[in-house]
């Protein structure tokens, strides 16, 4: 298929288009009229402003995969398309014909639903040139082993690699860590239990106090009761002496009778003695879509009972949930004796939320921008979590498999509110997090294409497209991300998990509706607030050796006495 | 602000009590109960944990029902601390019951707390500020909006408040109008409180004030209609006026069958009449109960939908609206305003003060901020004493009136954060001793009733003692010139737009607030910045006459091997500028320098930190950093610090001591 066939009129003229934008004077949203014509790409869909002797020509680019949803509404008088973009943007466009309106609103609907992931745009937008190996390696799994276990000959841990081939568990990583003394062969016995094939691996070790968290996905008990001894085996040998295990099973206990029936199930306490099992509901993915719609919906069209809407959209209880788990298991891991292994159904998205949530709380590390990108990497790129799938329709849309949730938006969300309830902890900003969004649905690098390293290494994007950390990693962009307020906290932090505690995230949810002119000024009194008290301390550490200096010189002299003689 | 319980006299101590921690019932925590005769103080056994509780502040005293550990008792104060205590021993909860309802409400203005000595107040503002209570005269303020001019002038009519007691004694009219005119304006306005100017624009609209007329069904009064011509033709640039009348349309006609009731168009020629809709006080103070019912940590499980319900977020937008009306009409229409509600202390003080601060920026800074209030809520008779239930009176005069404009007040702050001199905490702080009663400043209920009560003589000024910690108030974030600080506001009243104010209602729950909190690590960075430019002066100095006294002894050898104190003086004459640095060479030591050298740590401690001395409990106590160890140590920990080492005052202050010192003065 060639993206010309898709394209019946490449251009249309004598089109008006309607955005609201904010009038910085007024601080009001004001609708902008334009007029001009619609030319549509491969990739684009560009409008151009009709030249104008008062108005310099205006350009509007829209990425076909950044739209969520089209609407038409055509009568007889009016010919109109309403586009609904992935990042809370909305347009409307009148255009002269119905005809053209149908046919521009065919291509586009077609174009914006591709997937063929061998068709998006990180494969054609960005110069191979650009191309960095090294940003696409950012991640090993023999570093996070390193950091975890500094002195690997003590360690009760290695790294596996049976899933080399992908074909024990195809969105598992090449490599995973797992206990010392269980052998590949357990392994994949443990990986035919479990539901895709994703046994329990490592997920983060906690030096302070020898706890850790592994993760996988329910086991496959069946109604006829199976049992793995392996998998049994994994649990029981992965448990120091004095510790306890906790199987955190992100699912309602009124649901594992459903699952059981499915061929799914649970950890059976006579089967696994050492480990307690804990049910604590987490919304799943396909709930999470419909709260985020809500959400939105509140945000877009708020005008009576906002917060009523707010609360019923059941987004901040998503929120307080996973910050509650994540504290939980924090505490645990902290200040008791708990090691845990997180599992939902598949374990491929509120698994990843929680355990990725509580490293933030425990591990420093992950607060500074290089350790949370190693997290994304680590603990939602490399253990599968479906990116292509969850995100290819945002608040507006949904395709029929109903495959979309926006869980990753979620981790965003929670983290921003870390960052808020933390201001000096985190060494990445709010528009970090804002950034990792809008490429989340739509983007030129190829960091989040597909659904699984399996994908991505038969995509081959790291030798056709640009890893997002290529951008990120540009010294003009890296400023932009940085909290000049940052200094580091080696403790474990514990948020306050009330609602009046959380915010909405109104750079974001609001973001094409409130003015940032006034909070945009005061980032950057904040930055220069920091950037004086640095002069001053600069010049400070300078005039003290010059005190020093000349204080020694006068004693020398025998002019400087100190009283006592 | 705590106070050594030996000063204080203790009335009775309660023994066995327990706190319950407000967001987890399971924590309680032992300790004991003192009853001063101004405070409620727990003491908690285990830790050094002290809460004390102004009586003035108590709001309610619940008695829960019995349970096996005793008696509960849950105290909500007016700044929305709220203890429950369980006393093991029901008469001791009688007794406590008995003891705050006869102290925490008198009957009497003179049994306030203002008006009794106060020792900590006298230490810390008499030094200062020996009985300088800043006065604020009206006649300044008018003056300059540049006042009287040939439109405008002041008129003596209500020099002893003749024509209306809960008005200023000089009042701001137009120049044309004759006095005459004026008492019968009066005379048709509900407690005679006429239409005069509040605020007058550059552009020549003006903003006025009054009360509703007393006009009935049909009643009129050519001598108010007649003011109200005057008042448009101050304005040539606009041919008519508006006349606001805060109130829900049907609030005003009900008022109607009492003989009051609102401007009747036809009446008056070239006015533009509007109804805005501000819910009248008993409804405000309800929707506050509702409120912090629903702050209140103890039961939190569908926060937002409460939130909805109180309806608080509602009328903190509505106030906003009518105020971005009012600076619509003045500012981009060229057009006046008149703006009553019923008789015009509560929803009109509310709007005139916002519009006010919305159109200049004056007011946006800390002493116009002051100036604004002393005059739309002082002067003009906001009734403070009745609104705060100061004494023990009718209850249903109470209504949280000024602390929705300190809300609302939040909330602009919260959208143009560099456009406020003043931060958080300032509103904070503000709204807790508007209730506390430690301060004349607030007591009585219009200016007559303060110069009667001889508030100026007899109490301290609030003012005075902001000033004295003026540094805990100031926004590090205020940038004077921009444009946000330097025009108009145009606030978002949109609803999204509005927050719950969680450092205000809940205020001491500190397992709600942020644990980091930003304002504190701005405002510690600041000064440490201020600290560190004082101390670099002084190590400049030092290096100067360090320079100097080297250089002056290579010289010397040629010329004299020791100067002796004749040479000195010889100079002295000679030259006395010269002779003060000399003078000074010579008092230089090695240990003055080292003294110096070690004035101030520059690893100051990352305000993440906790005080010193115990957990974080009230968000509006700031914290500070010594500026000599380093150490965090918050507000109330300060001033009963027995950590001498920990230079605490103002950092200015101290460096300029120090720099006087060198100075040789």
């Amino acid at each position: 298929m060639d993206f010309m066939d898709l394209i019946e009129m490449p251009r249309v003229d004598h089109v008006k288009v309607y955005r609201q934008i904010q009038n910085y004077e007024l601080n009001q949203l004001v609708t902008q009229k334009l007029f001009g014509s619609l030319n549509l790409t491969s990739h684009h869909l560009i409008f151009i402003t009709q030249t104008d002797l008062q108005k310099p020509r205006e350009e509007i680019w829209i990425v076909h995969s950044s739209i969520d949803s089209l609407e038409k509404n055509v009568t007889e008088a009016k010919f109109q398309l309403m586009i609904k973009c992935k990042n809370f943007q909305i347009y409307f466009v009148d255009f002269p014909t119905a005809y053209c309106c149908n046919s521009i609103h065919k291509s586009l609907e077609s174009l914006s639903n591709l997937t063929t992931e061998n068709m998006k745009l990180p494969f054609f937008c960005q110069t191979i040139s650009k191309i960095n190996q090294e940003d696409w390696n950012f991640y090993s799994i023999e570093k996070s082993y390193k950091r975890f276990f500094p002195n690997e000959d003590s360690s009760e841990w290695r790294i596996s690699e049976i899933n080399n081939d992908f074909k024990i568990s195809p969105s598992y990583p090449k490599k995973v860590i797992v206990p010392k003394n269980i052998d590949d062969q357990a392994l994949i016995k443990s990986s035919q239990f479990r539901s895709m094939g994703r046994f329990p691996i490592l997920s983060y070790y906690h030096k302070k106090t020898n706890s850790f968290i592994l993760r996988s996905s329910q086991p496959l008990l069946g109604s006829n009761n199976k049992r793995c001894k392996e998998d049994e085996l994994i649990l029981k040998c992965a448990l120091p002496k004095g510790k306890q295990g906790y199987v955190y099973d992100l699912r309602d206990a009124s649901i594992l009778k459903t699952a059981v029936s499915k061929g799914g199930g649970y950890e059976t306490e006579v089967n696994y003695p050492l480990w307690k099992r804990i049910n604590k509901h987490m919304d799943r993915f396909d709930q999470l879509h419909i709260s985020y719609s809500k959400l939105i919906d509140a945000c877009v069209n708020s005008s009576t009972q906002f917060f009523y809407k707010l609360d019923t959209s059941a987004w901040f209880y998503n929120i307080r949930q996973a910050l509650y788990l994540s504290f939980l298991i924090a505490d645990e891991i902290h200040n008791k004796n708990g090691c845990f292994l997180i599992h939902g159904w598949d374990g491929l998205d509120n698994t990843l939320l929680i355990s990725s949530l509580a490293q933030i709380l425990l591990d420093p590390e992950s607060r500074t921008l290089d350790g949370f990108i190693d997290l994304i990497e680590r603990e939602w790129l490399h253990a599968g979590h479906p990116f292509s799938k969850r995100y290819f329709k945002s608040a507006f849309g949904i395709t029929p498999q109903k495959q979309e949730g926006p869980v990753f938006v979620l981790f965003l969300d929670c983290v921003r509110q870390l960052c808020e309830q933390f201001c000096l902890s985190f060494e990445f900003n709010e528009d970090f997090l804002i950034m990792l969004f809008d490429n989340l649905y739509t983007s030129e690098y190829g960091t989040f294409l597909g659904n699984n390293q399996n994908e991505r290494e038969q995509l081959l994007v790291s030798s056709r497209t640009v890893s997002l950390w290529t951008y990120v990693k540009n010294e003009e962009n890296i400023k932009k991300f940085i909290n000049p307020l940052y200094k580091i906290n080696d403790d474990v932090i514990w948020p306050s998990i009330f609602t009046q505690s959380l915010s909405l995230w109104s750079n974001l949810f609001l973001r094409f509706q409130i003015n940032s002119k006034p909070n945009d000024e005061a980032k950057k009194e904040i930055v220069k607030l920091v950037e004086t008290n640095l002069q001053v301390k600069i010049k400070v550490e300078k005039l003290r050796n010059e005190l020093l200096e000349l204080q020694k010189e006068a004693i020398d002299a025998g002019v400087l006495n100190s009283e006592n003689y | 602000m705590k106070l050594d319980l030996e000063e204080s006299n203790v009335i009775t101590k309660i023994e066995n009590v327990q706190l319950e921690d407000r967001s987890n019932s399971k924590i309680k925590t032992a300790g004991l109960l003192y009853l001063t005769i101004s405070h409620l103080v727990f003491i908690e056994t285990n830790s050094k944990r002290e809460i004390w509780i102004y009586y003035s502040l108590i709001n309610s005293i619940e008695k829960l029902p019995l349970s096996i550990n005793g008696s509960p008792i849950l105290i909500r104060t007016k700044h929305f601390l709220n203890c429950l205590f369980i006393i093991s021993k029901e008469r001791d909860c009688q007794t406590l019951v008995q003891v705050l309802n006869q102290y925490s409400r008198p009957t009497k203005y003179h049994e306030l707390l203002c008006f009794r000595e106060n020792s900590h107040l006298k230490k810390l503002l008499d030094s200062t500020h020996k009985n300088n209570q800043q006065i604020y005269h009206l006649e300044s303020e008018y003056a300059r909006m540049g006042l009287p001019n040939n439109k405008w002038t002041m008129t003596n009519l209500n020099s002893d408040y003749q024509i209306c007691d809960t008005y200023p004694n000089v009042l701001f009219v137009p120049a044309s109008v004759e006095d005459k005119i004026l008492q019968s304006s009066a005379n048709f306005r509900s407690r005679g409180r006429l239409p005069v100017l509040s605020y007058l624009h550059p552009n020549g609209a003006s903003l006025t004030r009054c009360s509703q007329p007393l006009s009935g069904f049909n009643g009129r009064c050519d001598e108010d209609e007649q003011l109200l011509q005057h008042i448009l033709m101050t304005n040539e640039n606009s041919k008519f006026m508006y006349v606001v009348d805060t109130r829900p349309k049907i609030n005003a006609m009900a008022n109607k069958a009492q003989g009051k009731g609102y401007e009747n168009e036809t009446n008056y020629k070239n006015i533009q009449f509007h109804f805005i809709g501000i819910e009248n006080i008993h409804v405000m103070r309800n929707s506050l109960d509702k409120l912090v019912k629903c702050a209140d940590s103890s039961s939190n499980s569908s926060f937002l939908t409460e939130l909805e319900k109180t309806e608080w977020l509602k009328h903190i937008k509505a106030i906003i609206d009518t105020s971005v009306f009012l600076v619509e009409a003045i500012n981009d229409q060229n057009t006046s305003v008149l703006v009553h509600c019923s008789d015009g202390w509560d929803r009109t003080a509310q709007t005139c003060a916002l519009a006010s601060l919305l159109l200049d920026p004056y007011y946006r800074s800390i002493h116009g901020f002051q100036v604004l209030i002393e005059k739309e809520w002082l002067l003009f008779g906001h009734k403070f004493s009745h609104r705060c239930g100061h004494l023990f009176e009718n209850d249903k005069e109470i209504s949280p009136i000024f602390s929705q404009f300190l809300e609302c007040v939040w909330q602009l702050q919260l959208q143009f954060p560099c456009a406020f001199e003043f931060n958080e905490t300032y509103l904070i702080k503000l709204h807790e001793h508007v209730y506390s009663c430690q301060f004349g400043t607030f007591i009585g209920n219009c200016q007559k009733e303060r110069n009667d009560l001889k508030i100026n003589e007899l109490t301290y000024s609030l003012w005075d003692y902001f000033q004295s910690k003026i540094y805990d108030f100031i926004n590090p974030l205020y940038i004077p010139n921009s444009v946000y600080s330097n025009s108009v506001l145009r606030p978002d009243t949109r609803i999204f737009s509005f927050k719950f104010w969680r450092s205000l209602y809940n205020r001491f729950d500190s397992t709600i607030n942020h644990s980091e909190k930003l304002i504190d690590s701005l405002s510690m960075l600041s000064y440490n910045t201020s600290s560190l430019q004082e101390y670099s002066k002084l190590l400049e100095k030092r290096c100067a006459q360090l320079k100097k006294l080297i250089q002056l002894n290579k010289n010397d050898e040629n010329v004299l091997i020791d100067l002796s104190e004749d040479d000195f003086e010889k100079i002295e004459i000679s030259d006395k500028n010269e002779n003060e640095k000399k003078s000074f060479e010579k008092k230089l030591t090695l240990d003055e320098i080292s003294i110096d050298f070690n004035s101030i740590d520059l690893n100051w401690k990352s305000t993440r930190k906790n005080c010193v001395c115990y957990e974080p409990f009230d968000f509006a106590s700031s914290k500070l950093n010594c500026s000599r160890c380093g150490e965090i140590l918050c507000e109330t920990y300060l001033p009963f610090s027995t950590h001498l080492s920990h230079s605490i005052s103002p950092h200015l202050e101290q460096f300029n001591f120090e720099l006087a010192k060198s100075n040789g003065s």
